[in-house]
């Protein structure tokens, strides 16, 4: 039945991830448990599992790669030098997205400038391609460039136009697949205003896509 | 369960995402085969998820063996074995003297910078340890046991009457380490300064230094200690730049209060802060942190008599040689003791046990009001480092409204503005800060907050305005304070929360 189906669908889309795939291997509370004792590979373990998901989350909060790129090797140096200090029954990713957002905050203010620049705004003036088009454009490989760059970009666009909130949490639901709970924890709002804020996140990035559905269903 | 088209609504983004239980769901799939509205609405989100599900996720630059975070990394791991080993041998007890001795220094000499130093200590103090005069044990020398294990008073208490001296006094707090903002765990603050050793119990004489020296064994390990816990980090923060400024001010008065404190009496400290007044000028005024000491908790738990049944019992008799005002070993209140293990935990950096501890504290109608200011305040802070910002206003919004004397006042309006304006409350921000300019000798922090405010962006001037009216309105009603305050209480019971 159909209903029966979505709901299969809705975990199966659950379960599945762009950016964190289900972690095969120790818990990242076990590998912080070994980094506690001396193991420094588990610390390079859990590197690897997570920076991806860290570091788009950060591109979208700063809209610019270079200074991503540095505020992901800040978050993860302040995880090594907090690594003693951590609680092994807190959980790893809501510690590790709260250093990084609070980087995003802490970046964001001694900037003086919105955070939320548009992201159609020329970065320079030797390069007409947007920020919105930088981003879309730096991560794709090579081989899909030619045949969905268009859509990358307008899916970048369509992100970078939400509201500051609606995208944090859109972001890290959707792409660190960080569960509602653990998003309210990471920006110290309540479950349901997180939910909301996904709600109007997806209404509005359906009304910015509408003529781009048929289009990207032709690509899967 | 019957589900209605509001709560599917409230509830279909969980369900989308499958975070029901099995019981919602299955109610949620119920209501969607009759409600083609929903039905629709559901269907239209999922296309949206499957459309940004295509999104290809930048690259973060490749990871090289040599990359700073994994250098950082092997060195913090290297760091931290060797701690847990020394650890792991100071409470076994095992090793002798010389063995742990070495071990404390084994990893500061890892250290270009400290290596001479230390090794000239070592130096030094073997070659005056020939000269000292103590009796030779098997295991550890007790002298040297104080030196780098002080002895609580309840072990004190249980040793013979000779050979008991009164407890150490507290010793001088240090100074407010560096701020913790929400998520970061910073270095531990410093150790105790060695307590001054018992009188009865012979000591070694202090070590001669060469010029340049650490003056103690225990200032070079506390530089060492320093550095290893990473002071060098970079990085302001929001939480620093509200908290850091004013360590010195009550660094100033906490000493002050400490040197005007009388000695303490052989029982817990908390008996003397169970008859304070209405300011809060506890010797261990909660605004300095006193660095933990090296025994567990449980132990530390035990000197405190949380247990009313335990504290009614003295586990020993009075010591003969304990001066001769010292009260009886008295039962602590339990309330008190909540707030006692919440500033504990506070201090330790276990801010949810803080909380949660502190919580009670501040809701149990036994509670003494003179720590009550003082207990909502280090909530509302631990509230914040939770990121917890809701609760940490509604904290600071009692503590303000209900304590207009609370000694800290000043410092809680600064704070409270800061959680106001992460919350996207500017308005409310800018009142606190209004009413902060008005103290005397705050004015300029008020208005660099209030330039602060004006060029944040968080959460209230985003590059759209609300979607639609109920989008408004929903948010409003998650993240605004409540449009009445409750009732200020001319003598505030502490109780209404």
């Amino acid at each position: 039945m159909r209903l029966s189906h979505t709901s299969g669908r809705e975990k199966e889309l659950a379960a599945t991830s762009t950016a964190r795939p289900a972690p095969a291997g120790p818990s990242d509370e076990a590998l912080m448990q070994r980094f506690h004792q001396g193991d420094s590979q588990a610390f390079k373990v859990l590197l690897e599992r997570h920076r991806r998901g860290v570091f788009n989350f950060l591109l979208r909060h700063v809209g610019d790669s270079s200074a991503a790129e540095d505020l992901l090797q800040d978050t993860f140096l302040r995880v090594v030098q907090g690594a003693q200090r951590y609680k092994l029954e807190s959980k790893f990713t809501t510690w590790l997205y709260t250093i990084a957002r609070n980087l995003c905050v802490d970046r964001a203010r001694k900037m003086k400038f919105r955070r939320h620049r548009s992201l159609d705004q020329p970065v320079g003036s030797d390069d007409d391609s947007s920020l919105g088009e930088r981003i879309a454009i730096e991560g794709i490989p090579t081989d899909r460039q030619a045949i969905g760059s268009e859509l990358q970009v307008k899916l970048e666009q369509a992100i970078a136009t939400l509201r500051e909130d609606q995208r944090e949490v859109f972001v890290m639901r959707e792409y660190s697949n960080l569960p509602f709970k653990e998003i309210a924890d990471i920006i110290g709002v309540p479950e349901n205003t997180v939910k909301s804020r996904m709600r109007y996140a997806l209404e509005h990035l359906r009304r910015a896509l509408a003529e781009y559905q048929d289009y990207a269903k032709a690509l899967v | 369960m019957e589900l209605d088209c509001r709560r599917c609504d409230e509830g279909i983004v969980e369900f989308l995402y499958g975070e029901l239980d099995d019981g919602n769901a299955a109610a949620f799939e119920q209501h969607l085969r009759q409600c083609p509205r929903c039905a629709a609405a559901l269907e239209q989100m999922r296309q949206t998820r499957e459309t940004f599900a295509q999104l290809v996720m930048a690259e973060p630059p490749a990871l090289r063996d040599d990359d700073p975070i994994l250098e950082a990394a092997r060195a913090a791991a290297g760091t931290m074995a060797a701690r847990r080993q020394q650890a792991a041998a100071s409470e076994a007890g095992a090793g002798s003297f010389w063995d742990r001795l070495l071990g404390v220094f084994g990893g500061a000499a890892l250290r270009p910078a400290l290596g001479t130093a230390v090794v000239l200590v070592l130096v030094v103090g073997i070659g005056l340890l020939f000269f000292a005069d103590r009796p030779r044990h098997d295991g550890p020398a007790p002298s040297a046991t104080e030196e780098l294990t002080p002895i609580p008073a309840s072990e004190l208490r249980t040793q013979a009457p000779e050979e008991v001296a009164p407890p150490p006094p507290e010793p001088p707090a240090p100074p407010t380490p560096a701020p913790v903002p929400d998520e970061q765990v910073v270095a531990p603050p410093p150790p105790t300064p060695e307590p001054p050793a018992p009188a009865k119990v012979a000591r070694p004489p202090r070590l001669s230094r060469a010029p340049g020296q650490p003056r103690e064994r225990a200032a070079a390990e506390t530089v060492a200690r320093e550095a290893e816990a990473g002071r060098a980090a970079p990085a302001l923060d929001r939480a620093g730049e509200t908290v850091a400024e004013q360590a010195p001010p009550l660094v100033v008065e906490a000493q002050r209060v400490q040197a005007q404190a009388p000695a303490p009496p052989p029982v817990p400290s908390t008996a003397a802060r169970s008859s304070g007044g209405g300011i809060d000028t506890a010797p261990t005024a909660p605004i300095i942190p006193t660095p933990p000491l090296p025994r567990p908790a449980a132990q530390m738990g035990q000197r405190y008599s949380l247990d009313s049944d335990q504290a009614a019992t003295p586990a020993s008799p009075s010591p003969a040689g304990a001066p001769a005002q010292a009260p009886a070993r008295v039962a602590v209140p339990a309330a008190q003791s909540e707030y006692d293990r919440g500033m504990q935990s506070f201090r330790s950096g276990n801010y949810q046990d803080a909380a949660d501890e502190l919580d009670m504290f501040v809701r149990s109608p036994s509670s003494p009001a003179s720590l009550i200011p003082s207990g909502i305040h280090h909530l509302a802070l631990s509230q914040r480092r939770l990121g917890n910002l809701s609760a940490a206003a509604r904290s600071y919004d009692r503590l303000l409204r209900q304590y207009p004397s609370y000694p800290r006042r000043a410092q809680a309006l600064l704070e409270a503005a800061e959680v106001q304006g992460r919350l996207g409350n500017r308005a409310q921000a800018e009142a606190l800060l209004r009413q902060l300019s008005a103290v005397p000798g705050w004015s300029e922090r008020a208005r660099a907050e209030m330039a602060r405010l004006q060029h944040r962006g968080i959460g209230v001037d985003g590059p759209l305005g609300p979607d639609t009216a109920d989008e408004a309105a929903d948010e409003a009603a998650e993240t605004a304070m409540p449009a009445a305050a409750p009732p200020a209480e001319a003598a505030p019971s502490g109780n209404a929360y």
